[in-house]
């Protein structure tokens, strides 16, 4: 296995033993644009070459590359849906979203420190594709930023880049990240979601057509443009093609980041990670989103349909192992809390109802709550489905519910009063499982 | 689809309610009242007159009307209709209907998910 420690974020760095890396690489350090181009063959012409647009949202459209900010939408059909409002005279516009506010999740931050070429140069073969004048990298991280902002003026200057790319940098935050927050937030306003419609494909940026695409997303776009849609599905499984990025933590060992092959064993993962299937309580899915689940997550594969079909989800990649000594119910506790501090406070569903769902879940651990709590808690669960401008309200109800269907032993436990562990160690961190600070302290 | 479409905007909504008391087939209210579309925005035409309603007694202009985007299906597919009945005995007399609704069946199975995926695990999450 090849693990190298990451300069700027000490965490581990690794390939699936046996995996060629497409978007991770062993050599510490940022990537200069010289060793991008020796070593992957990088900005390989001036334009898009031989591949016309067409040509090259075919072979996205093959690849059946989806988006890898955890919505798993196939890119090739977002990216059609802005060439057709494009064809009423409004040219394009081109986001990369690298605001990572889901704080379990290092992948994008990584790349952005690490391999900006790839990112600019996966970005670039995406403008081409819709046809796009203008691009824009959002983001928060400010090492991020710097790395970016070299590698533009490195890019620029040896006359790969052929499109002007503006950073966009915002304060970092959970809903920051979501892709109408970032429209938002390069218009001028604040990084807060908006309802929909209109989608971002109907009027973004500058009220154009614009589409935006998370950084490992397009970080795919240059290995497909080189190798082909073929190539590109020899790993991954038929409906979720080509590798991703998982950011491992808790489990009582220090957080990671893998490269792995869509429809890996998640036992597989456990066993690279150094953590015992045995000592594995649960997973805490998608980051903060897709809720929890028990140990039925240790049969799992890890791509989107296994997921879905435990009514859960692969998300963003970010996997939070809850290991022997952690309380699911403090868990979810934390992460409640967390919403009902974090959300956008925008839509009266949102902020009253992660609220409401967090002093539930805040008074279970402590063990002070009734039958009719809990139902209530039930019922939010599944009336306030739905019902916010972005998802995080739906990140909060998946929480819940999934608190409610997979740990049913924990709550009562807790609503009798005798959890032995969150009695003598409350756990109380404000943002559980965030890998940068795990990774700083 | 034809007719009219609303839209409600949840970060405008301040729960004052009347939506739901006055078309209460389309909005409905959470436990504090605010309000959230009950289904795609489709309004039928015997209730025009009751969303209508709804959108002038709204105290903050949440709900407002969708026009129909140029792109939409039904949009080329009404001039489809007029180019067809505009330049009668010409070449150019071609019925674009179906090459258009060829063009949006892949683009509708991505609409479908663009729906329903917010309140999905898996389906979308905000980064």
């Amino acid at each position: 296995m090849e693990t190298t420690r990451d300069v700027m974020a000490p965490c581990s760095v690794a390939v699936r033993p046996g995996l060629v890396g497409r978007l991770l690489r062993a050599a510490p350090g940022v990537e200069s644009l010289d060793s991008y181009v020796a070593a992957a063959g990088g900005y390989p012409d001036s334009s898009t070459g031989g591949l016309d647009a067409e040509g090259l949202l075919e072979e996205i459209e093959q690849s059946g590359l989806r988006g890898r900010g955890g919505a798993a939408f196939p890119l090739a059909t977002k990216a059609r849906a802005v060439r057709r409002v494009a064809k009423w005279g409004r040219t394009p516009i081109v986001v990369a979203n690298g605001e990572e506010g889901e704080p379990a999740s290092i992948k994008d931050r990584w790349l952005l420190r690490n391999r900006p070429h790839l990112v600019l140069d996966g970005l670039r073969l995406a403008a081409a594709t819709v046809g796009a004048d203008r691009a824009f990298v959002y983001l928060s991280d400010p090492l991020a930023a710097r790395s970016v902002a070299s590698a533009r003026q490195e890019a620029e200057r040896a006359g790969r880049l052929m499109l002007p790319v503006v950073i966009t940098v915002v304060e970092p935050a959970y809903v920051a990240g979501e892709e109408t927050a970032a429209v938002r937030a390069i218009n001028g306003g604040p990084a807060k979601p908006t309802d929909k419609p209109p989608r971002p494909f109907e009027a973004g940026v500058s009220d154009r057509p614009t589409l935006v695409s998370n950084v490992e997303t397009l970080a795919n776009l240059p290995f497909l443009y080189r190798h082909g849609a073929g190539v590109y599905r020899e790993v991954g499984t038929a409906a979720s093609p080509g590798t991703f990025l998982a950011t491992v933590s808790g489990g009582g060992r220090p957080p990671a980041l893998y490269e792995l092959p869509h429809g890996i064993a998640f036992r597989e993962l456990l066993a690279l990670h150094g953590v015992a299937s045995r000592a594995v309580q649960g997973v805490l899915m998608g980051g903060y989103f897709s809720g929890l689940l028990d140990t039925r997550a240790l049969d799992m594969t890890l791509d989107h349909e296994s997921a879905r079909l435990l009514g859960s989800g692969l998300g963003c990649g970010a996997l939070c192992i809850l290991g022997e000594d952690e309380c699911p119910v403090a868990v979810a506790a934390s992460v409640m809390a967390y919403f009902a501090r974090e959300n956008a406070g925008q839509c009266g569903s949102c902020f009253n109802g992660t609220a409401a769902m967090s002093a539930v879940l805040g008074a279970l651990r402590e063990g002070g709550v009734s039958t009719d709590d809990l139902s209530r808690l039930r019922r939010w669960s599944e009336v306030l489905r739905g019902r916010g401008a972005c998802a995080t309200l739906d990140g909060a109800t998946n929480l819940a519910a999934s608190l409610l269907d997979r740990f049913p032993d924990s709550v009562t436990r807790h609503v009798d009063g005798g959890c032995d562990g969150c009695a003598c160690s409350p756990f109380r961190a404000s943002r559980p499982f965030e890998v940068e600070a795990v990774c700083l302290a | 689809m034809t007719g009219m479409r609303i839209r409600l905007d949840r970060t405008i909504c301040d729960g004052f309610g009347v939506c739901a008391a006055r078309a209460p087939g389309y909005f409905s209210l959470d436990d504090w009242g605010y309000a959230s579309l009950t289904g795609d925005g489709q309004v039928a035409p015997e209730d025009e007159a009751a969303v209508n309603r709804a959108i002038l007694d709204c105290p903050v202009h949440a709900v407002t009307v969708l026009r129909e985007p140029p792109w939409s299906e039904e949009s080329r597919l009404r001039r489809a209709v007029r180019v067809v009945h505009r330049r009668p005995g010409r070449d150019e007399r071609v019925d674009l209907r179906a090459e258009i609704s060829q063009d949006h069946d892949a683009e509708r199975t991505g609409s479908a998910a663009l729906q329903f995926h917010d309140s999905k695990p898996g389906e979308w999450s905000c980064h």
